[in-house]
């Protein structure tokens, strides 16, 4: 989506005025100057940059828990950031939520994710910084699930202009949790893989490694 | 003795039959030790190369192939009478006598590749190696280098290190952060613990999992003293700990609940006079 003037989205917001960007969330603010012409573009991408990169999946905490049967379904709200770019170049990261961590397994040995609350939807919902994630699980008996681990970097596709989804993950549940990888095609019809600058850099790296001598 | 003797005319003269073939057989025995020391060093860096660290494949890598070829070399110069028991043996006692001289060198080099194998640390690790802490910046085979958390970098000899108590801190993904705050007597302690959790809640890097705790710890001199605990992701754990006594602060502030200094009440008894 390019920028003309500015965008708020959460505690997210974006400001382009001649010959400059504001941008910022509640835990930053930048300011930075932009040459003219410059379009300003936002896309929206896995929330793993703000503040710093340290987490490497995402854990949504399913609040009330879920009771699930032996195969489903069902859809949760995950965190999503916003990375500001000019061209190919990515200027900044911004949360429209508030951002926290957790520790899932022990700290030794576990994984630290984003970690996020959400309730167990049967539709898809939307929220200003969050983008629904079905989530398809097998389990050997009814069980109440109130965890689900995703790898951070699980992809985001858009419908339309605006209308962000995750996509369909699946895994079984074990002990409360379901420990989830993408899998299968996207969870609704008519939409298209966001690209953020990092997968687009290493897409294009890649290319380059195989046809390169 | 003569008689086992053949010998075969040529224009340059009479040769020694047994003695051509006996250097046919040293040189045999040559180039097979080199195509079997050859084909271990191919085998070596196929199979090994990619699993070890340079500096340590390297020194490994080369001892092995000289060694093979010494070994083969002196084997295949039996026929010329060369005793490969005698150079053995004489080895071994130029081998105990290089030994007690390079005690030290050879302890730090097999320090060093038992620290390969044990993998305490790898570089850009923050660590504690017995009284040192800070980063491994190198690992050869003779020494560990860490830069300290002051900047200066420390070269340890592997034999040190590996006799050290080590506490990798990058092993763990989160790490706990204790901080004491001491509250007025007077102070509402329930409040003051709501305060301070809400603050923590605030903070990105204080984990939801595991949850941050706070407690009464001891009745000071002059305070209450609770414990703050929390947890923080490994790589930003020192710059949350610099954070959270400023915050911890502000909440208390905000909520009313004093923090006190150290106070003493004096009391002055008043005696009376004698006579």
């Amino acid at each position: 989506m390019i920028i003309e003037k500015s965008l708020r989205l959460g505690d997210a917001f974006i400001d382009v005025s001649e010959g400059e960007l504001r941008v910022g969330d509640r835990y930053r603010e930048q300011v930075l100057s932009i040459g003219k012409g410059v379009k300003v573009e936002v896309v929206p991408t896995h929330p793993v940059n703000v503040p710093t990169r340290v987490a490497t999946h995402i854990m949504v905490d399913v609040d009330p828990p879920v009771i699930v049967g032996r195969e489903g379904s069902f859809w949760v709200l995950v965190p999503y950031e916003l990375e500001v770019r000019v061209g190919d170049l990515a200027v900044a990261y911004l949360s429209p939520t508030k951002v926290k961590f957790a520790v899932f397994g022990e700290v030794t040995g576990g994984l630290l994710c984003r970690y996020s609350k959400s309730r167990a939807f049967d539709e898809p919902v939307h929220e200003a910084g969050y983008a629904p994630m079905l989530v398809r699980y097998e389990s050997d008996r009814a069980a109440m699930v109130d965890i689900v681990v995703v790898p951070a970097y699980t992809p985001i596709y858009v419908r339309g202009d605006g209308e962000y989804y995750y996509a369909t993950v699946k895994g079984r549940v074990s002990q409360g949790v379901i420990a989830a990888n993408p899998s299968g095609p996207p969870p609704v019809e008519g939409v298209r893989e966001v690209r953020g600058v990092r997968v687009a850099a290493r897409i294009a790296r890649m290319f380059r490694e195989v046809f390169s001598e | 003795m003569s008689e086992n003797v053949t010998y075969i005319s040529t224009p340059f003269g009479p040769i020694d039959v047994n003695r051509v073939l006996s250097y046919l057989g040293i040189a045999a025995g040559i180039v097979i030790t080199v195509i079997i020391a050859l084909l271990v060093r191919f085998g070596m860096r196929r199979g090994l190369r990619p699993r070890m660290p340079l500096h340590v494949y390297q020194p490994l890598e080369k001892a092995v192939f000289y060694g093979i070829i010494v070994l083969g070399v002196i084997a295949s110069l039996a026929p010329l009478g060369l005793s490969l028991t005698g150079l053995l043996v004489t080895g071994g006692i130029l081998g105990i006598i290089i030994g007690f001289a390079a005690q030290t060198t050879v302890s730090n080099f097999l320090a060093g590749i038992f620290l390969f194998i044990d993998r305490p640390f790898r570089v850009g690790d923050p660590v504690s190696i017995g009284s040192v802490s800070g980063v491994v910046t190198e690992i050869s085979i003779l020494s560990t280098k860490v830069r300290t958390w002051d900047g200066y970098v420390v070269r340890m000899p592997n034999q040190d290190v590996f006799t050290a108590t080590i506490s990798n801190y990058s092993r763990n993904v989160a790490r706990r952060i204790v901080i004491q705050v001491g509250i007025a007597y007077g102070s509402d302690i329930a409040k003051a613990k709501e305060a301070i959790l809400k603050a923590l809640e605030e903070h990105p890097y204080v984990l939801v999992k595991p949850a941050p705790d706070v407690f009464v710890d001891s009745f000071g001199d002059s305070a209450i003293v609770l414990n703050v605990r929390a947890w923080a992701p490994n790589k930003v754990w020192f710059a949350t700990r610099m954070q959270l006594p400023d915050i911890i602060k502000k909440a208390l502030d905000e909520a009313g609940i004093e923090i006190p200094f150290p106070q003493l009440d004096v009391y002055i008894k008043r005696m009376p006079r004698e006579g």
